[in-house]
């Protein structure tokens, strides 16, 4: 496994603890969902890390993206009359196809950072306008109930509420995108990642196809984000314009992202449950408050702390010289061993 | 390998490479010479596809037509570059660098495993192989420049492009790195075409130089014709203050 997967033992210990964690609060709703919200948003982040982190692409269109995955996804099931298991693939490769085309047009163009960042969330404006506007399909602002995926007869079956079985659907998808991460960036993928970020002109010297490595990490945010965009509906068990906005998901996944450590295979995850903590206590204590202390706490992340939790704890614990088998530092680890 | 017909680069009014026609042989190292401004690094730039040259440009490596291609399907096809400003990747370890340019470099892919035998090799060949561990960016400047010579030697290619590879570096660097260079065509094949403003490097290393002045080849023979060029010393001698 650990040839396959390096770091797999730590994935799985991870994997326990997360399917282990809903054991003592199965009966509450409210801490069923603080965990679900905790997963989505590190699959948003996991989508962001590789697409920003690794990439340089600052996507700040998730809730768009994540909002056409579960529009389509209902969409499809509702006129095709099929599963929702069956259209949310297909809604996932829409999505990851706006992604890789906003890529590959960011990437031929040359688009720095900054123009990337613009224009996706210009794109996420055109998104939330379209949700509210195309009531027919939509619902507009109202919305419609979201209960796709047959979820709630496994749970009759298991005796276990509806929610937890969406955990848990939300917990394979998380631990599928962790495995698609750790792979993607210990592959030739990762190099290239990697070379890209740091000097996009060398790279092409040296073969690398930037539009189409950059096209591909587009690509798959895109997938990730519409999974990630149907499973928040799920959750949510209602569909609303609301829930895909730009402070609603981009402001928190970009938060999630830097708190944990961006490049970091564990910081989406650690991130996340910083941030879902403190969005349980704001919400029970200043939920009025809540945008705008997030807000304030995006500023100080980018102003003092960009490398992220996990660096932080791990340079505190080597200034006291205690080791801890922490985040892979991003780049491809590759074996200098061997002969000469 | 490299034949090129009536390369044209113009920036605006400005025209930065002027109608040069070159040829480089295998197994030749062609000297790149001229003063500051002559479009030396603009030719290179044209050449590996970094600039779109002038439409009448014809530029063929191994016989297949390369000016509609990208910078990276040049690299790919075998004719790798080195910059004036060493452009190592700085975060990355000595060895990932040189694993990079052996993944990326080559038209058929190759396993991560022949990769890193590559990357060995060539980490050995410059003499890097005891630094493989350390970040790119920590290196002196000296073994950043042989680093990025082993990233291209690690894709196996037929032509190196070496941009000032020489400068900065100390009279016994210099002589380490003329001698890597003649190992390069020597031992593995490969051709090289060199700018450098170091003139005891190329003058000693180079097989031909050409000189290049106001975008236009002004000379083109043996280090020992060019260094009694009348035409040449004129050149330099009018550019003196510049340098």
């Amino acid at each position: 496994m650990s040839d396959f997967l390096p770091g797999g033992r730590k994935l799985a210990l991870v994997g326990l603890l997360f399917v282990l964690a809903p054991l003592p609060v199965m009966g509450s709703g409210y801490f069923v969902g603080v965990l679900s919200r905790t997963l989505l948003f590190a699959l948003f982040a996991i989508a962001l890390n590789i697409v920003f982190g690794h990439n340089d692409q600052l996507f700040l269109f998730m809730g768009g993206l994540g909002g056409i995955g579960a529009y389509t996804t209902a969409l499809i099931a509702d006129s095709v009359g099929v599963s929702a298991w069956l259209a949310l693939p297909v809604a996932a490769v829409i999505a990851g196809l706006i992604g890789l085309s906003v890529s590959w047009i960011s990437a031929r163009r040359s688009f720095t950072v900054i123009l990337i960042s613009i224009l996706t969330l210009n794109l996420q404006l055109v998104f939330s306008e379209a949700f509210i506007g195309a009531r027919g399909l939509t619902g507009g602002s109202t919305g419609f109930p979201y209960e796709l995926f047959t979820l709630s007869g496994i749970a009759e079956a298991a005796g276990v509420p509806t929610a937890v079985v969406i955990y848990y659907v939300i917990l394979a998808f998380f631990l599928a995108a962790m495995v698609l991460y750790i792979w993607l960036i210990n592959s030739k993928y990762g190099i290239a990642f990697e070379a890209i970020r740091e000097d996009e002109m060398a790279a092409e010297s040296i073969g690398i196809d930037v539009v189409r490595y950059k096209s591909i990490a587009g690509f798959i945010a895109g997938v990730i984000i519409a999974i990630a965009g149907t499973l928040l509906a799920r959750e949510a068990t209602y569909i609303t314009p609301s829930i895909f906005t730009f402070l609603a998901v981009d402001v928190i996944a970009l938060v999630v992202l830097i708190v944990g450590g961006i490049r970091q295979t564990y910081g989406p995850i650690v991130g996340a449950v910083i941030v879902e903590a403190i969005e349980a206590i704001l919400g029970t204590y200043a939920a009025n408050w809540r945008t705008a202390i997030f807000g304030a706490l995006l500023i100080l992340l980018f102003l003092y702390f960009r490398s992220g939790v996990i660096v932080k704890a791990q340079e505190f614990l080597e200034d006291r010289d205690v080791s801890l088998g922490g985040g892979n530092g991003g780049t491809a680890a590759v074996d200098t061993g061997g002969d000469g | 390998m490299l034949e090129a017909a009536n390369i044209r680069k113009k920036f605006g009014g400005l025209v930065a490479v002027d109608g040069v026609d070159l040829e480089i042989g295998n197994g030749e190292i062609v000297g790149l010479i001229g003063p500051n401004g002559a479009g030396k690094t603009t030719l290179f730039n044209t050449i590996t596809g970094v600039l779109e040259p002038e439409q009448e440009t014809e530029i063929t490596f191994n016989g297949e037509d390369i000016v509609a291609l990208g910078t990276h399907e040049i690299a790919r096809a075998g004719l790798l570059r080195t910059f004036q400003i060493v452009r190592v990747f700085g975060e990355m370890s000595v060895f990932e660098n040189a694993v990079a340019g052996a993944l990326f470099g080559t038209e058929e892919s190759i396993s991560q495993e022949e990769a890193e035998d590559r990357a060995r090799e060539a980490l050995a060949f410059v003499g890097l192989e005891d630094k493989a561990d350390m970040q790119a960016e920590n290196l002196p400047i000296a073994q950043q420049k042989q680093l990025e010579l082993a990233r291209a030697v690690a894709s196996e290619p037929d032509l190196v492009l070496l941009d000032e590879i020489a400068s900065g570096l100390t009279p016994g660097e210099i002589e380490e790195l003329s001698d890597t260079i003649r190992r390069l065509r020597d031992e593995l094949g490969i051709s090289v075409f060199w700018i450098e403003h170091i003139m005891d490097a190329i003058m000693g290393t180079a097989d031909r130089i050409i000189v290049l002045k106001s975008g236009e080849k002004i000379a083109e023979g043996t280090p020992e014709e060019i260094r009694n060029d009348q035409v040449v010393t004129e050149a330099y001698l009018g550019a003196e203050d510049e340098s």
